[in-house]
């Protein structure tokens, strides 16, 4: 592409060059003016939604507590192996540091975070300090005659594994490990793990609430895409009616509906096809019809709208052709299809990982996944640390299953990822 | 650490924000929290409402579920619109000493003279009700009444499915107690691992006919519809559903735990003279009484009793003094043990 003038004649070098560098001049002032007009937005979602983000993921990693409370002691047994006995200098710097902690919330703030690693160190330390009138004489002779397990080499195995500044104990706990006293990566006792269990669950209902809203959606949105003017919008209206409702009416209306004097068993008893009432509430069915119900628009609208795209005269093409109907959808429709149903499906992947209230009002223990363990995390138990790792976990995995995705679709659509 | 610097004017702007877009969030001159409903609701009414309008002051009402998160959350980040809440034992104890929550100092509360001297070892709380975990059942369903925990487990002579509390505190208490350990060994025994594997043992035998309840409003409403025909429960509930849905339910106080609910001052509350003008007002006997009528539930003030509904007297929790069937939550116990032990609880839960 050679610069020329309109009149045709080539440019001189130095002409083009000025005129390039002016160009670039008013694109800049151009891109200026349009970052600082979308400068508020930005700098809004820093501050309020990606600021705050990493922050609190941080916490899944960072390990400050102990250091802060206790720097002596951190820094006493930072060269002691656990096949060593414990220094008696570790046991001076702790008492040092408990009788001189200037800032008592900070030394609850780190006997709350070892007790996370070994339940009951809290007591003994906050124990330690409240009876800490002055240094003792005998740091050690002090500790171990409060309770025998300030001898044990796990607790200032917990207290250096604690002592940051960063850490892999809420992860490795968010995946059901924990560190041996020795420092080795092992699984949590059989029958502990809570975390794993969890994680797999939340994945399971969500795959099942995907599959489902596919099977329920798809013909809904082919019926629509391919019926009159009329009838698609009757139904349009009859899919978005229930998704302008609020997401805890509905779940509330479930549970009136499925419960054991609802109005789902008073019907079936009072027909006398039932005698004892069926257990619909508080299972896994429950949960899945719920959230069913409650994510299906977001799987019938892309796909409805891929599908008005493609003209009813190929699919005659192609039975004109000899394609049988099964051959023609296979070949024809689906292919074209596929960027539909690759949003919708991981639209109602994607929402249902994170949703909190159904499960909470409609599951069993057994219908339980992350996002209540996240929030009783944050707000019941305040353990934001181990919140944060398992949001972490969630997040990744999402990642993953976004990137996995992505590249799926693309191998099973040539013909979509070459346009 | 820019890092942290960069935290911080996030956290501000956030609190900035969250504070023009909360309408609620205005200034007064005194904040309170109080727990949902129904125990918000009846110190709404009998607590903080009179107070506003005797006092004249500009008092702010907010409520909010129990859990320390969300107090250490507003303390945390500076900015801690509330000066009084509500609590339990353990977010008594662990704010307490997380620096969450101020310490009470005492001789500002001449109120508190005629107070049983339950929940005293709270230093930063003042007790302002009591209540127990019982074993509840329904007097017109049963030929034969249960009289202790054990009778909870007997699925022979009271075949049906029973409601207990999705949680480990108390729960593992009662099923030690049902298991034979007697009251004062609970803790003890639930301090080693040989104790905690046996409470959940005892739970097995069991498991496949227990209905797990998260609030206290459906133990009794499992109870009422006939769903199970014995569980855990709060007495004071109790008393209260009998008397306002006209059910006859029973409980048995045998082997009962005992809970006490907290008011608390918020760290940096910038209104700590009012905080005390308003604790005293709250300790005073005609207004605890006012709460213990509105729920049927125990008072530490004595001379509560001479304004109390004669109606409640039968339920309400004994002077602690004489409370020789029950034995406290041991708050101390449950913020070490909690993390591990809901853990082990959830996951128990959640296998078949």
């Amino acid at each position: 592409m050679a610069a020329a003038h309109a009149d045709g004649a080539p440019l001189q070098p130095a002409e083009a060059k000025r005129l390039a560098r002016r160009l670039a001049r008013s694109e800049r002032s151009t891109r200026l003016s349009a970052l600082l007009l979308v400068a508020p937005l930005l700098l809004f979602l820093l501050m309020v939604f990606i600021g705050p983000l990493l922050m609190m993921l941080s916490r899944g990693v960072r390990d400050a507590e102990v250091a802060q409370a206790l720097p002596a002691t951190v820094l006493a047994l930072r060269d002691w192996r656990h096949e060593e006995p414990v220094p008696d200098a570790a046991f001076r710097a702790l008492a040092d540091d408990l009788s001189k902690a200037h800032m008592p919330a900070a030394v609850a703030e780190a006997a709350a975070r070892l007790n996370y690693a070994l339940p009951g160190l809290r007591s003994m330390l906050m124990g330690a300090r409240a009876r800490m009138r002055n240094l003792p004489a005998d740091p050690r002779a002090f500790f171990v005659g409060l309770s025998s397990r300030w001898d044990d080499k796990a607790t200032w195995s917990a207290i250096r594994q604690a002592s940051g500044p960063l850490t892999d104990f809420y992860l490795l706990s968010a995946l059901d490990l924990k560190r041996s006293p020795a420092g080795s990566i092992e699984a949590v006792p059989a029958g502990e793990s809570a975390f794993v269990p969890a994680i797999l669950r939340t994945f399971g209902i969500s795959f099942g609430v995907t599959a489902l809203a596919i099977l329920l959606g798809f013909p809904f949105a082919y019926l629509m895409a391919t019926t009159g003017k009329r009838m698609a919008s009757v139904m349009m209206l009859v899919l978005l009616l229930p998704f302008w409702t609020a997401v805890m009416v509905r779940v509330l209306a479930w549970s009136m509906l499925l419960g054991r004097e609802g109005i789902v068993n008073d019907g079936l008893r009072s027909l006398g096809l039932l005698s004892q009432p069926l257990d619909l509430l508080y299972n896994r069915t429950a949960v899945l019809v719920s959230l069913v119900h409650i994510f299906i628009p977001y799987m019938v609208l892309p796909l409805y709208s891929v599908m008005k795209t493609i003209p009813a005269s190929q699919m005659r093409a192609a039975a004109s052709l000899g394609a049988p109907p099964a051959m023609a959808f296979r070949r024809i429709f689906l292919p074209q299809i596929v960027p539909g149903l690759a949003a919708g499906s991981l639209l109602v992947f994607i929402h249902s990982l994170g949703v909190f209230v159904v499960p909470a009002v409609l599951g069993g223990p057994r219908e339980q996944g992350l996002p209540v363990l996240v929030v009783n995390y944050v707000t019941k138990a305040p353990n934001w640390g181990l919140a944060a790792a398992l949001s972490m976990v969630l997040l990744v995995s999402v990642y993953l299953l976004y990137w996995l995705f992505v590249k799926l679709t693309k191998t099973v659509t040539p013909s979509v990822s070459a346009r | 650490m820019p890092a942290i610097a960069f935290g911080r004017a996030c956290l501000a702007v956030l609190t900035v924000v969250s504070l023009l877009a909360a309408s609620s969030a205005r200034a007064a001159d005194l904040a309170v929290s109080v727990f949902i409903s129904p125990i918000g609701e009846v110190l709404k009414k009998g607590v903080l409402e009179p107070y506003q309008k005797q006092s004249g002051i500009d008092l702010r009402i907010d409520s909010r579920d129990w859990g320390l998160g969300s107090v250490r959350a507003k303390v945390e980040a500076g900015g801690a619109d509330w000066d009084i809440v509500t609590n339990e034992e353990t977010e008594v104890l662990q704010g307490c000493d997380e620096g969450v929550f101020a310490e009470i100092d005492r001789s500002r509360l001449p109120g508190l003279a005629d107070f049983d001297k339950i929940g005293e070892s709270y230093k930063c709380g003042v007790p302002f009700i009591f209540y127990s975990s019982v074993l509840a059942y329904d007097k017109k369903k049963l030929k034969e009444l249960p009289s202790s925990w054990a009778d909870l487990w007997d699925r022979a002579k009271w075949p049906g499915r029973r409601a207990m509390r999705k949680n480990p505190v108390q729960t593992l208490e009662v099923a030690l107690m049902a298991d034979g350990v007697a009251r004062s060994d609970v803790y003890k025994m639930l301090a080693t691992k040989a104790g905690v594997d046996r409470a959940f043992r005892k739970l097995d035998e069991i498991k496949s006919d227990i209905v797990w309840w998260v609030n206290a409003g459906q133990s009794r409403q499992l109870l009422a519809s006939g769903e199970v025909v014995m569980g855990m429960g709060y007495d004071n509930g109790i008393a209260f559903f009998n008397k306002t849905q006209g059910t006859d339910f029973g409980m048995s106080r045998k082997d009962a735990i005992l809970l006490t609910d907290f008011w608390s001052i918020v760290r940096d509350s910038r209104h700590v003279d009012n905080a005390y003008e308003f604790l005293n007002y709250a300790a005073r006997p005609e207004i605890q009484a006012a709460v213990t009528n509105g729920l049927a539930i125990s008072t530490p003030n004595r001379k509560a009793m001479a304004f109390v509904n004669p109606d409640w007297k039968p339920f309400l929790t004994p002077n602690p003094d004489a409370l020789q069937d029950a034995i406290p939550l041991d708050a101390e116990f449950w913020v070490n043990n909690t993390d591990e032990l809901t853990r082990r609880f959830d996951a128990w839960l959640a296998a078949r």
